[in-house]
C-alpha cells in the first residue's frame, strides 16, 4: 500500500504513557473478572474486598457446567456462528457487488430501502420474525436461529463500501475478456474483497456469539440454547453468585479472544478497510 | 381487616367442603393413552433444576411412555417468552406461573381447567394451604395448582445479636421491637435491618400488618390510600430514612439484602421460606442465622402467602397426561422430592416435614406457623401494570423523595385508573 | 452453454468463445444479474426486517389483546406518548448517545492517531488491548461493570477509598448513573472505532505531512490541520454507526440497572420503555408506537448527519 504513517513528533514516551494507561483501563476489568472468578462467594462479597484471592477456588469453573449444559451450548453457538456468518458472506457480498458495480433500474432506491433496515431497533421485528418461524414450524430448530440473521443490511452496506473502493480497471479487463457479471463477481471481485469478507465475518461471529434476545425467544429447550442465553440463565432471580458468573463469562468469551489473538492482523486489516472509504 | 376475616372464613369453608368430597374414592381417568408422550415443562428457577429433573425421572419410571423435558428460562425473561409462546400457540404443556400473571392467562382462555386436584391426587384438600390454592382459582375454576408455597419470616444473625448484646427476636415481636433492636445493632460496619423494595418480602406484609390492603377483595380498587396501608409504608420508610438502620435503596438494589445478610453486613432481613436453601448453602449463615415469624404491626400478625402455580396450556395435545403430571408433582411423590432436597416448601402437608428436616439448623417451623395469618398475594387481571407503578412509587418512598402519604395517594390514583381499564 | 467450465476458466477465455452469449446484450445481462444478486438479500430484508415495520406501524394504531385480537384506535397510542416519563426516556437516550458519540469518537480518534505513529513499539499489543471489549459478550460486560461499580463491594470505590476519596453509587445515584453507563458504552466501542479511524489515517498520503513539516507545523497542528480533514469521510462513517447503535441502547442498561434502582427513571432508554410497555405491561399497541417514534428519531438524526456532513466532510 502506498500510504505512509504520519510521523508525529510527540516524544514516543509520552504516547506510551497514554496508551499504557488506556490499555490498563481496557484490560483491568478483565483482570478483576478473573480474580473474582476464582474467589469463594463469601470472599468476593467481603467488605472491604480483597484484591488477591486468599484461596483459589477453581471449582467455580466446573460449577458452571453443573448448573447448565454449557458444553452443548458451546456447540450450538459455534454452529450458529458458522452458518450465520457463511450465509451473510454469501448473500451480502452478492448484493453488495450488485449495488456497487452493476447498473440496473431502481438501484439507488432499493439500496436506500435496504439501508433503512439498519435503523430498525431489533425489538421491533422480533415478534414478527417469531410468528414467521412459528408458521414454518421451525421453533426450536437451528434454522430458526440463523434464518433471519443471514440477511444483513449492515453487511451489505459494509461490503458495498468495500467494492466501491476497489479499482475499476481489473473489472474492465475481465469484462473485455468476456466475463459476465456473475463471473466477475465470483471469480474476480470476491477474491479481491477478502479483507472485507474477513472483517464482516469476524463482526458476524461476534454478533452471533453475543446475540441474546432472538435465541432466547425462538429456542425454548436448554439443549438448543446458545452461550449468551446460558449466561443470562445463570443470573439467579435474587442473589448473584458473582464468582460462578464471572467464570462462565470468561469461558464464554475465551474462544473469541483466542481467535482474535491468532487472526489479529487480518481482523484489524479487514475491519479497518471496511470503514475507510466513504 | 373484616375483608380478610371474611376471606379466611370462606377459605376454611371451601376446605371443609372439598375435603368431604375428597373422601370419596376417586375414579381413575380412562382417557390416558399408552402411546409415547413427551411433555414440555417450562420453569424459571435454576436452583430447582435438580429437584424438577428428579420428579420428571420419577414420573417416567412410573409411566415409561411419558417423558418430561425441562425448559429453563431466567425469571427476567420468563414472562416475555411465555407470552410470545402463547401468541405463537407454542406454550409448554405444563409451565410455572405466578399469582401476578395467572389471571391474565386464565381470563384469556390460555389455561386448562384442572378440576379438583386434591381429589384427583387422592388426598384431602386440607392437606394444602387454602390461601395458596385459591390464588390459582379464577371465576371458581382451578386453572393452576401450587406445587409449593412460601411465607415470609424475620431472618436474623445470632452472631451479630450476641455481639451487640441484643436478645434474639421472638414471635411476639412488634415493629417497635424491630426498630429498637435495629438501632442497637447498627454500627459503622453493620446495618440493623435490610429494607428492600420487594413486594413479597416487604410491601405485601407491612401493608396488611398496618391494617391496610393492597387491593380490594373484588380486585377493582387500590387499598394504598387507606390509613392502615400508610402505616406500613411509613414503617418501611422510617427504617431507612428516619432511623437510618437500613442500607439505602441504592445499596440494596445493587446488592440484594440477602447477599448482605449472607456476608454479615445486615443483622436482620425479611425474606421468604424460599431463601432457606440459599442461606443453608452459605456456611456463614448456616452457622449463624435463624428465623422467626414476622413481627406484628398495629393490626397484628400478617404474612403474604404465595406459591408457584403449575399451569397446563389449554392447547396442549396431551392435557390428560399433563394433568396427571401436575397431580404427581403436587402430590405426595413430588412433595417428597422437593422436601427432601430442601429445594422448596412443598404445598402438600406430608412433604413439609421433610423440608423442615432437610435444614435442621433453622427453625423453619415459623413459616408453617404463619399460614394461619396468611394474606393472599394481591393480584388482578393485569397486575403487572400496577405493579410497575408500585415499584415506581416505592422508589420515591425509600429514597425519601416523597412522604408515605404522598406515595399512598399517588399510587392509589394510578392503580385505580389501571384497574379501571383492566380487561377492556 | 458450458457454465461450469466457463466459470473455471473465466479469465483466460478469449472473448470469442462467448459469442453465443452476446445475443443478449451486455447491458441486459448486467440488469438481470443485478436483480439476481440482490434478490436473496432484498427478499430476506423485506420479509424479516421491513415487513415487520409495516406491521408495527399498523399495530401502533391498534389496541392489542394480550393473546391476539385487536381493535383500531387511530393515533391515540401516539397521543399517550405525551408524558413526562416518555420525555425523560427520550432525554436519557439522547444523553447516552451524545456521550458515546461526542466523547467516544474523539477519544478513539486521538488514540488512533497515537497508534499510527511510525515505528511505535507494542502497537499490536495496544490495538489488541483496545479491541478485546469489542469481542466480549454484552451480557458479560453488563455483569462485569455492575460488579465494578458496586457501591459496597466494587473495586472502583475501593480504589478511590485507597486514595482517600469518597466513592459513589455509580449506577444508582440518579445524577451520575447515566454517565457511568455511557462510560461503559464508550469503553466497549472505542476499540472498534480506533481500528477504522486508524485505517483512515494510514491512507492519508505521506506528502501531506512532509509538506506541512517543511512549513514547520508541529505534530499537534498537523493532526488538526491535515489528518482530521483528510479522514473526515471515515469519521463520518464512524459517527453515523456509533449514533445508530447508541440510540438503540438496551442490553447494558437492562443488565446494570434494575427497576428498583433510584436511578431507573433517569437512565431508562427508549428501547427499555418499549420493552416494559410491550412485554411486561402487555400493551403491544402502545409499545409499537414507541418503536415507531424511535425509528423516526433514528432516521431523522441520520438524515441530519448526512445533511451536515456536506459542511465538514472533505471529498
Amino acid at each position: 500500500m502506498g500510504a505512509a504513517m504520519i510521523r508525529l513528533r510527540l516524544p514516543h514516551c509520552g504516547i506510551h504513557v497514554i496508551l499504557i494507561a488506556g490499555s490498563a483501563v481496557m484490560l483491568a476489568p478483565f483482570a478483576w473478572q478473573f480474580l473474582t472468578s476464582v474467589k469463594s462467594l463469601n470472599e468476593a462479597t467481603q467488605v472491604p474486598p480483597t484484591l488477591w484471592p486468599t484461596q483459589w477456588i477453581w471449582t467455580n469453573y466446573s460449577d458452571v457446567f453443573i448448573h447448565i449444559p454449557y458444553a452443548m451450548m458451546y456447540l450450538n453457538t459455534v454452529l450458529y456462528a458458522i452458518i450465520r456468518t457463511a450465509g451473510q458472506l454469501l448473500f451480502c457480498s452478492a448484493a453488495a457487488y450488485a449495488f456497487a458495480r452493476l447498473r440496473f433500474p431502481g438501484r439507488g432506491l432499493i439500496f436506500a430501502v435496504c439501508l433503512s433496515a439498519l435503523m430498525i431497533p431489533p425489538e421491533l421485528f422480533i415478534l414478527s420474525q417469531y410468528q414467521i418461524m412459528k408458521g414454518l414450524g421451525w421453533l426450536n430448530t437451528l434454522q430458526a436461529l440463523f434464518t433471519p440473521t443471514i440477511f444483513s443490511a449492515f453487511g451489505t452496506f459494509l461490503l458495498r463500501q468495500f467494492f466501491v473502493s476497489l479499482p475499476i480497471d481489473v473489472e474492465e479487463a475481465a469484462r473485455l475478456d468476456g466475463c459476465g457479471p456473475f463471473q466477475i463477481y465470483w471469480r474476480v471481485m470476491l477474491p479481491l474483497a477478502k479483507p472485507g469478507l474477513v472483517a464482516l465475518g469476524i463482526l458476524t461471529v461476534i454478533a452471533a456469539w453475543s446475540d441474546l434476545l432472538w435465541p432466547l425467544i425462538v429456542n425454548t429447550q436448554p439443549q438448543k440454547m446458545t452461550l449468551a442465553v446460558g449466561l443470562a440463565t445463570l443470573q439467579g432471580e435474587f442473589t448473584v453468585n458473582y464468582p460462578v458468573i464471572m467464570a462462565a463469562a470468561l469461558i464464554a468469551t475465551a474462544p473469541l479472544v483466542l481467535v482474535f489473538l491468532f487472526m489479529h492482523r487480518r481482523v484489524v486489516e479487514g475491519i479497518a478497510m471496511s470503514g475507510s472509504k466513504g | 381487616m373484616r375483608k380478610i376475616a371474611k376471606f379466611t372464613a370462606l377459605a376454611i369453608a371451601a376446605v371443609v367442603l372439598t375435603s368431604c368430597a375428597a373422601s370419596q374414592p376417586s375414579t381413575p381417568t380412562a382417557t390416558l393413552s399408552s402411546d409415547p408422550v413427551t411433555l414440555r415443562y417450562a420453569y424459571w428457577g435454576p436452583n430447582q433444576t435438580a429437584a424438577m429433573q428428579k420428579i420428571a425421572d420419577a414420573f417416567h419410571a412410573k409411566y415409561p411412555n411419558v417423558t418430561v423435558n425441562l425448559e429453563l428460562t431466567p425469571f427476567k425473561q420468563y414472562f416475555t417468552k411465555l407470552q410470545n409462546s402463547a401468541q405463537g400457540e407454542d406454550l409448554a404443556d405444563v409451565f410455572w406461573i405466578n399469582a401476578t400473571n395467572f389471571q391474565l392467562y386464565a381470563a384469556n382462555g390460555q389455561l386448562a381447567d384442572q378440576g379438583d386436584v386434591p381429589r384427583a391426587v387422592g388426598v384431602s384438600a386440607s392437606d394444602y394451604p387454602p390461601a395458596a390454592v385459591d390464588l390459582y382459582r379464577y371465576n371458581g375454576t382451578q386453572y393452576a395448582f401450587p406445587k409449593d408455597f412460601d411465607t415470609v419470616g424475620l431472618w436474623y444473625n445470632r452472631a451479630l445479636f450476641d455481639k451487640a448484646g441484643v436478645a434474639y427476636p421472638t414471635k411476639d415481636w412488634t415493629w417497635n421491637d424491630v426498630i429498637a433492636a435495629a438501632q442497637h445493632l447498627t454500627t459503622p460496619d453493620v446495618y440493623g435491618i435490610g429494607v428492600k423494595l420487594d413486594p413479597q418480602a416487604w410491601i405485601y406484609n407491612v401493608v396488611p400488618q398496618g391494617g391496610g390492603t393492597v387491593i380490594s377483595a373484588d380486585q377493582k380498587k387500590s387499598g394504598y390510600g387507606s390509613g392502615g396501608s400508610l402505616k406500613g409504608l411509613e414503617y418501611m420508610s422510617d427504617l431507612v430514612n428516619k432511623y437510618k438502620v437500613s442500607p439505602s435503596l441504592a445499596q440494596t438494589t445493587e446488592t440484594d439484602t440477602r447477599q448482605m445478610f449472607g456476608s454479615g453486613k445486615v443483622a436482620m432481613i425479611y425474606d421468604g421460606s424460599y431463601a432457606a436453601v440459599e442461606l443453608h448453602k452459605n456456611e456463614y449463615t448456616r452457622a449463624n442465622a435463624d428465623v422467626v415469624q414476622l413481627p406484628a404491626g398495629p393490626a397484628g400478625d400478617k404474612t403474604v402467602i404465595h406459591g408457584v402455580g403449575q399451569a397446563i396450556s389449554a392447547k396442549s395435545k396431551n392435557i390428560e397426561w399433563a394433568k396427571k403430571y401436575v397431580q404427581f408433582l403436587v402430590g405426595p411423590e413430588g412433595a417428597r422430592i422437593q422436601g427432601e432436597t430442601g429445594t422448596t416448601l412443598p404445598s402438600y402437608k406430608a412433604g413439609q416435614e421433610l423440608w423442615l428436616k432437610a435444614m435442621p439448623q433453622f427453625h423453619l417451623q415459623a413459616f408453617l406457623d404463619e399460614v394461619v395469618d396468611a394474606y393472599p398475594y394481591p393480584t388482578s387481571k393485569n397486575a403487572p401494570v400496577w405493579q410497575a407503578y408500585e415499584t415506581e412509587e416505592m422508589r420515591r418512598l425509600l429514597t425519601g423523595a416523597a412522604t408515605p402519604a404522598d406515595v399512598g395517594a399517588e399510587l392509589a390514583k394510578k392503580m385505580d385508573s389501571a384497574l379501571a381499564t383492566e380487561g377492556k | 452453454m458450458n457454465t461450469h467450465s466457463g466459470l473455471a476458466a473465466g479469465r483466460s477465455r478469449s472473448p470469442r468463445s462467448f459469442s453465443a452469449r452476446k445475443v443478449m446484450s451486455i447491458r441486459q445481462g448486467e440488469i438481470m444479474w443485478g436483480y439476481i444478486l440482490i434478490a436473496p438479500t432484498v427478499i430476506g430484508l423485506g420479509v424479516f426486517y421491513l415487513w415487520p415495520v409495516v406491521q408495527t406501524l399498523y399495530i401502533s394504531m391498534t389496541k392489542q389483546g394480550p393473546f391476539g385480537g385487536s381493535s383500531w384506535v387511530g393515533i391515540s397510542n401516539f397521543e399517550r406518548l405525551a408524558t413526562p416519563e416518555f420525555g425523560q426516556s427520550l432525554l436519557n437516550t439522547l444523553g447516552y448517545t451524545a456521550i458515546v458519540v461526542f466523547l467516544g469518537v474523539p477519544v478513539a480518534t486521538v488514540l488512533a492517531a497515537m497508534l499510527s505513529t511510525t515505528k511505535l513499539r507494542f502497537r499490536v499489543f495496544y490495538r489488541a488491548a483496545f479491541f478485546i471489549p469489542v469481542i466480549t459478550l454484552p451480557a458479560a460486560i453488563g455483569v462485569l461493570w455492575r460488579w465494578i461499580y458496586n457501591t459496597d463491594y466494587g473495586i472502583l470505590n475501593q480504589i478511590l477509598r485507597f486514595f482517600g476519596l469518597n466513592g459513589s453509587s455509580w449506577i444508582s445515584d440518579p445524577n451520575i448513573a447515566l454517565y457511568s453507563i455511557a462510560m461503559v458504552g464508550v469503553w466497549m466501542t472505542v476499540g472498534y472505532n480506533i481500528v477504522i479511524i486508524a485505517a483512515g489515517i494510514q491512507e492519508v498520503p505521506a506528502w501531506y505531512h512532509e509538506a506541512a513539516m517543511l512549513d514547520g507545523a508541529g505534530a499537534v497542528r498537523r493532526f488538526f490541520s491535515i489528518t482530521l480533514s483528510a479522514i473526515s469521510p471515515t469519521l463520518f462513517f464512524v459517527t453515523v454507526l456509533a449514533m445508530i447503535k447508541a440510540l438503540q441502547v438496551f442490553d447494558i442498561v437492562y443488565l446494570m440497572v434494575g427497576d428498583t434502582s433510584p436511578a431507573f427513571d433517569r437512565v431508562k432508554p427508549i428501547v427499555y420503555y418499549f420493552y416494559q410497555s410491550g412485554f411486561i405491561e402487555n400493551d403491544k399497541g402502545f409499545a409499537a408506537a414507541v418503536a415507531i417514534v424511535l425509528f423516526i428519531l433514528i432516521a431523522s438524526l441520520t438524515g441530519v448527519q448526512f445533511w451536515i456532513q456536506k459542511k465538514w466532510v472533505q471529498r
